[in-house]
Formats: C-alpha cells, sequence, structure tokens
C-alpha cells in the first residue's frame, strides 16, 4: 500500500462532497416539489387569474388591476370587504382577549400543579382534537332556539328572557362563534403557555419567593417576560387563524354570513365570490382570485410586523 | 371493450347497409350529461321510448353529482369537450355556457309552441333573445298546511290575507305554531317572500320593475314587504334563530300548522308521513290576485361542437313534445312546463292548476346576472327587516340601490 498523495486525497473529498450534495438533492427535490405544486403554484396560479376577467369558468380578457379596484373600491363591493375585514378584526381581538386571556389563566393556575392537575390538562385539550365541522354543528344544535340545550336550561332555571335566538340575532351570532371557538381552541394556548413556564428555571421564582414577592409580582415580572416567545407564537398564530377563520362561520350560520352579513368573514366572501352560492350568486374567478391575492398580502405583511415586534421583546434564557 | 363491440356492430351494421342497400344507416350514438343521479332509472325508460321511434340513434345518459355538475360540464366545454346533449341550468347558470357560444340556438330548430314564455325566459339569452335550451321542469312556491291540524280546530285554508290572520291567531290561541318559517337563512326568506309579495305588488310589477318603469322602492312593494314583516308574530319562538332543517321538522311533526315553502318539500313531506295539502299564497284582498312564484330548474341544451348535431336536435324536438312532458311528469314528479302534461297526482295536478296565475319568481329570474345578484340583496334585506335592523322601506331602498349598482 502506498501513502495516499494530496491529489488522491482532494478527489475523495470532492467526491465525497458531490455524493452528499446528491444525496441533500435526492432527499430535498421531493418535498420542492410537493410545495411547488401545492403551494407556489396554486398561489401564482391565484395572482394570475386575478388579472383576468372571467365568465364564469372561461377566461376572458386581461384587465389588469381592473378586479381589484372593484373589490376595493365599488361601493356596492367594497363594503363587504370592508365589513368583512372588520368582522375578522373583532374575532382576532376578542379570540386573543378571551380565549387567549383564559388559557394564560389557566396554564398559570395548572403550573402551579393543583391536585388532579392533569385531569385538567387533559380535559381542556380534549376539544381540540375534535373536528370543527362537528363542534360547529353540534353547537349549532346546542343553540337551537326551538328545541336547544342552551335555552332549554336557562328556561329550565326561570331564566326565560335569557332564552334568545343566539345566532338568528346580529348582535348575539358573532359573539356566540367566538364562544364557541373559544370552547373548542382554549386547550392549545393553554397547553403551549403551559409548556414555557415549564421551561423557567423553578429557582428565579423560589428566589423571587424567598425575597418576598407577592404571587402577583411573579407572575408579572418574572413568569410574563420569560414566556414571551410562547406569546409570540400564540399571537401570529390567532392573528393568521382569526383572519382565515372559515368552518365555524360556514357551519353555523352558512356562506352569506347570517344574519344580515353580521358574521361575514373574509373567507366566506372570497368562496362565495370566487365559486358562487346555489342558493344565491354565480361565480367570479377574477374578483375572487383578487380577494384571494389581497387576504395573503394583508395576513402575511401583517404576521412578519407582529413576529418582528414580538420576537424584539423576546428574553433569551440563559 | 365497450368501443370495441360498438365498432363492431357499427361495422356488422355498415355492412349489412351495403348489402341490402340505402334502407338501414348505421346508428348515431350521443351522449348525454345531467346532475339527477336519482333519475337516472326515469331518463334511461324514457330514452328507451325516443330510441323506439329513432332507432337509428341511441342515447347515453350520464349523471354527474349535482353540487360539482357545473365545473364538469364548463370545463369540458371549455376543453372543446362535452356530451351531445346538455342538461343545462336557468337562468346566470344558463348566461354561463351559452354567451361563451357553446350552446346551439334552438328557437328556430326546435317546434317549443307548447311550451309558455315565463318558463322560456329561463332558457333564452339575455344578450340575443335565442332560447338555447328546451325548458324541463318547474318549480313554484306554495303554502303547505297540515290538514289534521286545520280539520281539529274546524279551520279552512284562508284564501285572503285577512283569513289568513285570522287562521294564524287562532292557531296561535290553541297552541299551535301558527307558521314553520324561521328567518335563519336568507334563502328560505327569498322563497317565502316569492309565495307572498307577489299578490301584493301585482301581476304588473314584474314587468315594469324589469323593463325600468319603476324600480324597488315602488309603493307597492314597500307595501308587500310590509305585509310580509306583519308575519313575525306567526313564526316560532326565536325565528330568527330558526333554519330549514327546524322548519321542516315544525311542520313535518305536527308542531307547526303551515309552512312556505318550494315544490321541492313535497317527496319530503311525504316521507315523513304528514297529511298536507297546498295553497297559493293568500290574495290581498277578497277577489285579489292569487299567483303562484314559479322558476324553471334548467333545459336540454345541444352542444354547438357536436359532431352529431342533427341527431342532438331530433332530441331535443323529443324534450318539447307532450309525449315527453307527460313521461317527465309521470316517471318523475316533475311539473312539466309542457301544454297538456297533466299528472296523475293530485297534489301535481294542483299545481299545475295553480300555476295557471304565475308570476316569475322575481330575483332568480330576473336579477342573477350580476354581482350583487337580486337575491343577495332580497335575502339580507329581508333578514335585517325580520331582526328588526331596518323597516321594509330601508331593504327596499337598500335593494334598489344595490340592483342599480350591479347593472
Amino acid at each position: 500500500m502506498t501513502a495516499m498523495t494530496d491529489a488522491d486525497f482532494r478527489r475523495a473529498i470532492r467526491a465525497r462532497t458531490l455524493r452528499r450534495n446528491l444525496w441533500l438533492a435526492f432527499l430535498l427535490l421531493p418535498p420542492m416539489a410537493v410545495m411547488f405544486i401545492f403551494i407556489f403554484l396554486p398561489m401564482g396560479s391565484a395572482v394570475l387569474y386575478s388579472v383576468y376577467e372571467w365568465d364564469g369558468l372561461v377566461r376572458g380578457d386581461f384587465v389588469g388591476l381592473e378586479n381589484f379596484r372593484e373589490v376595493l373600491f365599488e361601493p356596492q363591493k367594497s363594503k363587504f370587504l370592508f365589513n368583512a375585514f372588520k368582522n375578522n378584526v373583532i374575532v382576532f381581538v376578542s379570540v386573543m382577549v378571551v380565549q387567549n386571556g383564559l388559557a394564560l389563566v389557566l396554564a398559570m393556575l395548572l403550573a402551579r400543579e393543583p391536585k388532579g392537575y392533569r385531569f385538567y390538562q387533559v380535559v381542556f385539550f380534549l376539544p381540540v382534537i375534535l373536528s370543527t365541522v362537528i363542534i360547529g354543528f353540534q353547537w349549532k344544535l346546542f343553540l337551537n332556539p326551538v328545541f336547544g340545550l342552551v335555552n332549554n336550561l336557562l328556561r329550565a332555571a326561570g331564566l326565560d328572557s335569557w332564552a334568545l335566538p343566539w345566532l338568528g340575532l346580529p348582535e348575539t351570532a358573532l359573539p356566540s362563534m367566538i364562544l364557541v371557538n373559544a370552547w373548542h381552541w382554549v386547550g392549545f394556548p393553554t397547553l403551549v403557555f403551559l409548556a414555557a413556564i415549564h421551561r423557567i428555571p423553578k429557582d428565579y421564582i423560589e428566589a423571587a419567593r424567598l425575597d418576598g414577592a407577592s404571587e402577583w409580582r411573579i407572575a408579572r415580572d418574572i413568569i410574563w417576560p420569560l414566556m414571551a416567545p410562547a406569546v409570540t407564537i400564540i399571537v401570529v398564530l390567532t392573528f393568521i387563524g382569526a383572519f382565515n377563520w372559515f368552518e365555524i362561520p360556514y357551519v353555523m350560520n352558512g356562506l352569506e354570513g347570517a344574519p344580515g352579513y353580521s358574521t361575514d368573514m373574509l373567507g366566506l366572501l372570497f368562496y362565495r365570490t370566487a365559486f358562487g352560492s346555489i342558493s344565491a350568486t354565480d361565480s367570479d374567478f377574477g374578483a375572487g382570485s383578487a380577494l384571494a391575492v389581497l387576504i395573503f398580502l394583508f395576513i402575511f405583511t401583517v404576521s412578519l410586523i407582529f413576529t418582528r415586534l414580538l420576537t424584539a421583546r423576546e428574553i433569551e434564557l440563559a | 371493450m365497450n368501443k370495441r363491440h360498438t365498432f363492431t356492430a357499427k361495422a356488422v351494421l355498415a355492412g349489412a347497409a351495403m348489402m341490402v342497400g340505402s334502407s338501414a344507416v348505421a346508428q348515431t350514438e350521443l351522449d348525454f350529461w345531467s346532475w339527477r343521479q336519482e333519475d337516472v332509472a326515469a331518463y334511461n325508460e324514457i330514452i328507451a321510448a325516443f330510441e323506439e321511434t329513432h332507432p337509428d340513434i341511441k342515447v347515453t345518459y350520464t349523471a354527474h353529482p349535482a353540487t360539482e355538475y357545473n365545473t364538469i360540464i364548463a370545463t369540458a366545454l371549455a376543453a372543446g369537450e362535452g356530451p351531445d346533449i346538455i342538461h343545462t341550468r336557468s337562468y346566470g347558470g344558463l348566461e354561463v355556457l351559452a354567451k361563451p357560444g357553446y350552446l346551439e340556438p334552438l328557437d328556430e330548430q326546435v317546434d317549443m309552441s307548447l311550451i309558455g314564455d315565463v318558463a322560456k325566459i329561463g332558457t333564452t339569452l339575455r344578450a340575443d333573445g335565442h332560447v338555447y335550451a328546451v325548458p324541463f321542469a318547474s318549480q313554484t312556491v306554495l303554502v303547505f298546511y297540515n290538514t289534521d291540524i286545520f280539520a281539529a280546530h274546524g279551520l279552512t285554508p284562508p284564501e285572503t290575507w285577512d283569513e289568513f290572520k285570522a287562521v294564524a291567531t287562532q292557531l296561535k290561541e290553541a297552541g299551535v305554531i301558527p307558521l314553520a318559517n324561521g328567518s335563519a337563512e336568507g334563502w328560505m326568506l327569498e322563497i317565502m317572500s316569492g309565495a307572498l309579495l307577489p299578490n301584493f305588488y301585482g301581476s304588473e310589477f314584474f314587468g315594469e320593475v324589469t323593463s325600468g318603469a319603476t324600480d324597488f322602492e315602488d309603493p307597492r312593494f314597500v307595501g308587500a314587504l310590509e305585509k310580509m314583516a306583519e308575519l313575525k308574530e306567526f313564526m316560532p319562538d326565536g325565528y330568527q334563530g330558526v333554519d330549514y332543517a327546524t322548519m321542516k321538522q315544525l311542520f313535518a311533526s305536527g308542531a307547526a300548522a303551515m309552512f312556505v315553502g318550494g315544490s321541492f318539500e313535497i317527496p319530503g313531506f311525504r316521507d315523513a308521513g304528514v297529511n298536507f295539502d297546498i295553497i297559493a299564497g293568500p290574495a290581498a284582498e277578497a277577489g285579489g290576485e292569487r299567483m303562484v312564484a314559479t322558476w324553471l330548474d334548467g333545459g336540454y341544451g345541444v352542444n354547438a361542437a357536436s359532431e352529431n348535431k342533427e341527431a342532438a336536435l331530433e332530441f331535443a324536438r323529443f324534450t318539447a313534445s307532450q309525449e315527453f312532458g307527460q313521461m317527465l311528469t309521470d316517471k318523475l314528479g316533475n311539473i312539466s312546463p309542457i301544454e297538456g302534461a297533466v299528472s296523475s297526482d293530485p297534489t301535481l295536478a294542483k299545481i299545475s292548476e295553480l300555476q295557471g296565475a304565475s308570476t316569475p319568481y322575481i330575483m332568480l329570474v330576473a336579477y342573477r346576472f350580476n354581482t350583487p345578484t337580486g337575491s343577495t340583496l332580497i335575502q339580507n334585506g329581508l333578514q335585517e327587516m325580520f331582526a328588526g335592523s331596518k323597516t321594509p322601506a330601508e331593504v327596499a331602498h337598500d335593494v334598489s340601490e344595490g340592483i342599480k349598482a350591479s347593472e
């Protein structure tokens, strides 16, 4: 055996690098192809569709930004967009306060490991694994004004005047849905917050306690700042979820955001604009695609801003 | 396999034709697409009757899922394919196919003299005034009433608005929900408006509003809405949250005595075992008009790019015949728009009779072509009216403005 020359050595290295790169390419190509076909291609075609006129499913002439002008500035169309947008904002703010606020309280309580906390942990998380469609239908039945569980209970408790057609009144329909959503999802942020609290080294909290800090002070000045990364994730996910909200309003009150568009969402508006609804409208792919592009751009930009702002206030744990 | 068989059959036929001379002709095969999956057996019988008189034509019926049919047919036609005979939708749904030129204009090639003009509106392209499909079945908005409950309370079906309210008041006092309808679903409110508004706004209104001589703020329309709003007190408690399924349940279970709905509800109520009869919406006053609102469900069109256009037209002519209308009525329980096709079923026969005084189901027939559609506007407006957030005059104003903006 002769010793390996420098040239041999370099060749061997090159061969190995090549093999490694080929291997990497082999592993990366299929998922990239899948992403290209199922994510980038549809996104690209939505952009393409949005600049054409459509006659049902038949593509007509190139119209530039005409579809965007229509959905944004023609009062009879834009009023739907702005109304839906307003409702999405309401959903985002309410979910942040009601659902995530409750989750934070629950997580803080569970973190103190009260008796049977593992049981509660499972119970709070259980609805998360159920299908949204099932939950929508189930709560729609519960809230039925004639034979629904909620009104029957209220009547049994002597609160007849409280037995409202919850989903039928413009003032109560959206709040009802937001509560149903909270019932469904509260377990998820609870679990994320709980995990974050568990990550905080126990000594910090014990040291504070020895120094005589109150529970409130500990929660505010130690736990809250140190769980910032979890809050970032939940805020961004809530934002995306709130602006893509579709299933619950669709299942519970239909495509038109009944009553009187009080539960209309950007997702519903996009769906019925693009694909039509059997009972009221025909499809308009151009306007629908324009809406899809606008919704995507909005969610993408704001999510980015949120992530930037919130990450800046995160404190790295040693 | 099938193809080879037909090919062999064709070859044999062709051979036979050459031998015999010109007496036998090769069979023309026609494809016929529809969304009526529940009607396959009946259509095959109807087609068999056609093939008996047209031995040179063979028709194959294919039914696609109803919810995807519009997309399937539009995609096929856009790709230059598609069947020879097309079961089309009506109004805006027909326009989507007729406007790009996929359908053959039929009015000069098919004798449709047995079909009334109201039905033909549904398959006429507004841009050129040609009829692009033979109208096939109509739906009618009716008032259903539970005959057992009416008998138990000694009531007779109301004929005028005052009688309607008197009957409803009596039922309510007896602890029966007078009207099963709720306002949770806009499209059911539009159906309800189809039964109640026309007898107040009158038979002239449709022509005048569609020609632009008046608009929806017309006192006749506002007045009709005001009357409709009077029904709130006869609807179930919490009617704002009563959805379609609950409405049907209330009527079918006998908890409610009356229900305003489309003729398409009849099979469901029969299956549920409820004893019912039908009437037209009440007249505004004694001796006033009593019209029912109707709309066309669809039609039979011919693919303009078909290679067997003559044979397909022959089939279209068959669908415009009295014989076909009678079969459609007998075998499918549909109300055929063809004159003289009368059903042996008493309820369907009664609907045909009520259609003697009919008015177009206004928003679907005339305002489903542009955004926002008339249906969107009236459904939303009525919902607001029943929720108490808008007055009839405000609703009429919104509808009128919306329609002007869409044109």
